[in-house]
């Protein structure tokens, strides 16, 4: 623990670290206030799922018309009266079918419509819970999600991602920095202390991912109140997601509220940047240099982006579809997590399946890396 | 000179520049690539047949499109509606739904669309998709988009000529001062020029990106450079000579020729894979073309823009190389530069993104959500691009300054 001590003390006596945190920080907060446009709507909409609850029936609709009228309530008002069970009688085959357009009778093709055969009960199963008939945010709902899940989220992973692999990088090259590394590889215990930087950067890593996405989400739910959706199923009616411009409900492999979804994405979000920060140990490990580590961390993450859309240039779909097994994939579309995700996905729970996985083989492979070098001599 | 060389060697590193190169190939990919390829004949679409007729009518009109000149464009027209119709007869489906020329099948999509609006049983039946197929088939097997594109044109010739801005009731209202009197200027001009606005939009947004890059590839190239000595401890070294002490005037030298070098070299890639494009057609064109829209600040032709929009990648550049240096001298490590590098470069990236959203032509700015309109007056977004390299260049000198009146 001693050593896990010294190690983040270095990290802390970095000014740099510091000065880009709070940068993050004002962009995220500027960001958030950027986002007034519908505050209202959502903050009146919990103030009226507060009185009259998050499950729009007729008592709720009966009370919604005997409130005070402002513009906002009519919008709900309107919006509630029009909101249908998106559920009843949705047959996931048309999804397929648009997506076997692209896909056509590829491994891929066969994959997606695996999955949405998978997601049949779901779907019935969402229509029976009557989670469609939910408030969440009412008319604001698909604006107010993609916001807080797809872009802000995207914004506080990508810069915990960042974050997270300068500081493995950094704690893991400090000795080459300082030009000790010979020193410290002259005993058993100066060598093992290579395997508590990398703890200590994963742990820093998933540190400031926490405080970055605390700030954020105060800041976040300090402006807009979120006290009486809390419980809303996040598949309500209002809510819809769209990929390859074919808009559908939010059909998830689980049954999610607003609170569940964003416990269970901020969780996720943690393994996922310490899986980026074992990536960066990974690389430092094979490569030896900080610079040049980076770098290639750069290369493999616009790389992540690239190929797979460079695969889909050239019909390659089976290729394309095993490409979208990495976590950069992943860490940019957080708002799909949990759900069908369309193209982004071919197995149920891919993002989780994704990142455990990586987590596994970055972690092993980092681990066996380091008792390899355990063994080497040391370079001039 | 020798020191300088040195320095340059020091800063282009191989196994760098490899990674870099790289890096560059993939942004190429995700972004420019797209704006270059999009008048390259790889895709359809209404800027791609006007790209077409209006490298057409260079050859035969020249430069600008005078009254007699588009007074023969009716006459192109009715010939390409007569091609149309030939087109038509080789498809069968066609006569089958009952149009057998360019009107008819226009009046055959409207159809469609208002049934398609109307009625949500007939988006989910057999007879939409079977129409949806033939009007795809029509259009990408005939000249339609040409016949579209001819047709839009003629539409927005003649419009100007019935409406100027100048004549418009909200002239004085929706222009500043100066905006008037410039556009009273290009109007008594009376020069009808017809450059593709699409073309215009296309060559900003690649040149744009070339500007990013420049940014981030002279970033990436610089961050090591001089927080290598430093964490090699070579600096006392080098104030032990009278050289030694010229060493940083030196070395912020030699950054700032690295960085123009990279950005010469990007430019250059660049500009050849849009050029090849048969873009060189459109190169005497004068940039404000009514007939298309947009007003310029300034009188320039299409090359001229092209070379504008090359040496503004090159401030970006120069800009990009300034800032790494001076923020390079004063980091410990590599972590610590790079740490500065992200917020560096997303900066840049704004900044640029928003001085060069319509450069030399009018533009405004929209803040607050959209609450404030800031228009643009004549020059100052090049005057910031001034300030912007002036202010990274002072830093650097500032730095060397500050260092020989240091105790080491």
């Amino acid at each position: 623990m001693t050593l896990l001590g010294y190690e983040w003390r270095k990290l802390a006596r970095m000014p740099a670290l510091w000065v880009f945190v709070a940068l993050c920080l004002l962009f995220n907060i500027f960001y958030v206030s950027s986002a007034g446009y519908n505050r209202r709507l959502v903050n009146e909409t919990s103030q009226t799922a507060a009185r009259l609850g998050s499950r729009v029936d007729a008592a709720f609709l009966e009370g919604l018309s005997a409130m005070d009228r402002t513009k906002n309530q009519d919008l709900l008002l309107t919006g509630c009266r029009e909101l249908t069970d998106v559920f009843a009688f949705y047959d996931t085959a048309g999804l397929t079918e648009s997506y076997r357009y692209w896909l056509g009778d590829s491994l891929a093709g066969r994959w997606i419509g695996w999955k949405y055969e998978l997601l049949s009960p779901r779907a019935a199963h969402l229509s029976q819970s009557g989670a469609s008939m939910d408030l969440y945010a009412g008319p604001a709902t698909a604006n107010a999600h993609s916001f807080l899940f797809g872009d802000l989220m995207r914004f506080i992973l990508g810069e915990a991602a960042i974050l997270g692999m300068l500081s493995t990088l950094a704690l893991l090259g400090h000795e080459e920095i300082h030009r000790t590394t010979q020193t410290v590889c002259a005993s058993r215990t100066g060598r093992r202390l290579f395997r508590w930087k990398l703890g200590a950067g994963v742990a820093a890593a998933m540190a400031l991912y926490l405080a970055v996405a605390a700030v954020t989400l105060g800041t976040y739910f300090a402006l807009f109140d979120y006290s009486g959706i809390w419980n809303s199923s996040i598949s309500s009616g209002f809510n819809q997601l769209t990929d390859m411009l074919i808009p559908r409900p939010v059909l998830t492999w689980a049954d999610f509220t607003v609170g569940g979804y964003l416990a269970a994405v901020l969780a996720l979000g943690a393994v996922l940047t310490a899986v980026l920060a074992l990536l960066a140990g990974f690389v430092w490990v094979v490569i030896r240099r900080v610079y040049l580590a980076a770098l290639v961390l750069m290369v493999v993450c616009l790389g992540g982006l690239v190929v797979p859309s460079v695969l889909a240039e050239l019909d390659m779909w089976t290729a394309y579809a095993l490409c979208t097994f990495e976590p950069v994939i992943v860490l940019l579309n957080p708002v799909g997590w949990f759900t069908e995700q369309g193209m982004n996905a071919f197995i149920p729970w891919q993002e989780t399946a994704v990142t455990a996985s990586w987590l596994a083989l970055l972690g092993g492979g980092t681990a066996a890396l380091l008792k390899r070098m355990d063994r080497k001599d040391v370079p001039a | 000179m020798r020191l300088f060389w040195q320095e340059m060697r020091k800063i282009w590193r191989p196994g760098i520049l490899a990674f870099i190169v790289l890096l560059g190939a993939m942004f190429y990919w995700v972004r420019p690539d797209y704006y270059r390829e999009y008048y390259n004949g790889g895709l359809s679409g209404g800027n791609h047949e006007i790209y077409h007729l209006s490298a057409e009518w260079a050859e035969k009109y020249g430069t600008t499109m005078e009254q007699s000149e588009r007074e023969e464009l009716d006459l192109q027209l009715a010939e390409e509606k007569e091609i149309f119709s030939r087109m038509l007869a080789d498809i069968p489906e066609a006569a089958d739904a009952e149009f057998t020329d360019y009107e008819g099948f226009v009046a055959f999509i409207e159809i469609h669309h208002n049934a398609y609006r109307g009625d949500e049983s007939y988006h989910a039946g057999e007879l939409f998709t079977q129409r949806e197929r033939l009007i795809r088939r029509v259009q990408g097997g005939t000249n339609y988009g040409r016949i579209e594109d001819l047709d839009t044109f003629l539409f927005r010739y003649d419009h100007f000529l019935e409406s100027p801005a100048s004549a418009r009731e909200n002239f004085h209202t929706v222009y500043t001062p100066q905006e008037q009197a410039r556009i009273l200027e290009l109007e008594a001009r009376d020069q009808r020029g017809y450059l593709p606005s699409g073309l215009k939009t296309a060559t900003s947004l690649y040149f744009r990106y070339l500007a990013f890059w420049n940014a981030l590839g002279v970033i990436l190239l610089l961050a090591p450079f001089l927080v290598r000595d430093r964490m090699r401890r070579v600096r006392s070294m080098q104030w032990a000579s009278r050289t030694g002490c010229r060493t940083l005037a030196v070395q912020m030298a030699a950054g700032s020729a690295s960085a123009l070098l990279f950005s010469i070299l990007s430019a250059a890639v660049y500009s050849a894979l849009f050029l090849v494009n048969g873009m060189l057609v459109f190169k005497d064109f004068p940039l404000y073309s009514p007939v298309m829209g947009g007003y310029t600040w300034f009188d320039m032709t299409y090359g001229q823009y092209i070379f504008a929009l090359i040496g503004l990648a090159l401030a970006a550049g120069l800009i990009a190389g300034a800032l790494t240096l001076f923020l390079s001298y004063y980091s410990g490590n590599y972590v610590a530069i790079l740490l500065k590098a992200v917020p560096l470069y997303l900066a840049l990236w704004m900044t640029l993104n928003e001085l060069e959203s319509g450069i030399l032509f009018f533009h405004w700015t929209y803040l607050l959500n959209g609450a404030l309109r800031l228009r643009w007056p004549k020059g100052l977004d090049l005057a910031l691009f001034v300030l912007l390299l002036a202010a990274g260049w002072g830093l650097c000198l500032w730095t060397c300054v500050r260092q020989r009146r240091r105790e080491l």
